[in-house]
């Protein structure tokens, strides 16, 4: 533990206000602000990702992640799989899907960009597979797995 | 060097190809052949339409990345 004192002083209060940043966090995700424990000022996903990036500056050039963390901050940018998800699923329903045709719609993008390795691919656009993809070799279980059944994640 | 270690999971849903509606139950003949081929690291969950596969311990995020795509 390099900083003993850090949050030390932390009260019932703090710790309410955790679970409503929690409640958030699975709410909002990076869409939405959070409440800053010190100022009690809320700060925006960009704003509170910095932060804890800078507070943890020693122990991510230790654990030698810097990339892997970096990397988080194009996530509020690109938007997660669930925007996108939402974001092809609205577009569906304009063009006239019903919301089951529309679900079942993104549910094929889903195994799409799975097996592609690129969530963001949809199913009209040029599939690549992956030489060393999960779902490429899953797909081997063919012969084991009944007509018409695939998994995803 | 640190010691720290740790695991990623991955879950998978299963559905099916041609109406994308999510299976009630996981076929025997999938699941015995995906058991064959990944041992403890295939686990259900509790939805039946769903699977999930663990990594090894792993040490670093190079490893991590690598094994996220070759876990089957």
């Amino acid at each position: 533990m390099h900083h003993p004192d850090l949050n030390a002083n932390h009260s019932a209060v703090h710790r309410a206000l955790i679970e409503e940043n929690r409640w958030r966090a699975q709410r909002y995700g990076t869409d939405g602000t959070y409440i800053d424990l010190v100022s009690l000022e809320p700060v925006s996903f960009r704003s509170w990702l910095d932060a804890v990036i800078a507070l943890l500056a020693p122990d991510i050039e230790h654990l030698g992640v810097e990339d892997d963390i970096q990397h988080l901050k194009t996530i509020p940018k690109r938007g997660t799989s669930a925007h996108l998800q939402l974001e092809y699923f609205r577009g569906l329903r304009k063009f006239g899907r019903s919301p089951r045709e529309a679900i079942g719609d993104v549910t094929k993008w889903l195994r799409t960009s799975t097996e592609t390795g690129n969530f963001a691919a949809r199913n009209d656009e040029p599939k690549k597979a992956r030489d060393q993809q999960p779902f490429a070799t899953l797909a081997a279980f063919g012969s084991k797995l009944p007509p018409g059944d695939i998994a995803f994640k | 060097m640190h010691r720290y270690r740790f695991g990623i999971e991955e879950e998978y849903f299963l559905v099916n190809r041609q109406s994308a509606a999510p299976r009630s139950e996981l076929p025997k003949a999938y699941m015995t052949a995906a058991q064959k081929r990944l041992g403890e690291r295939l686990t259900t969950e509790i939805l039946q339409s769903q699977i999930e596969v663990a990594t090894p311990p792993l040490t670093n995020s190079a490893d991590a990345s690598r094994r996220c795509f070759v876990l089957w």
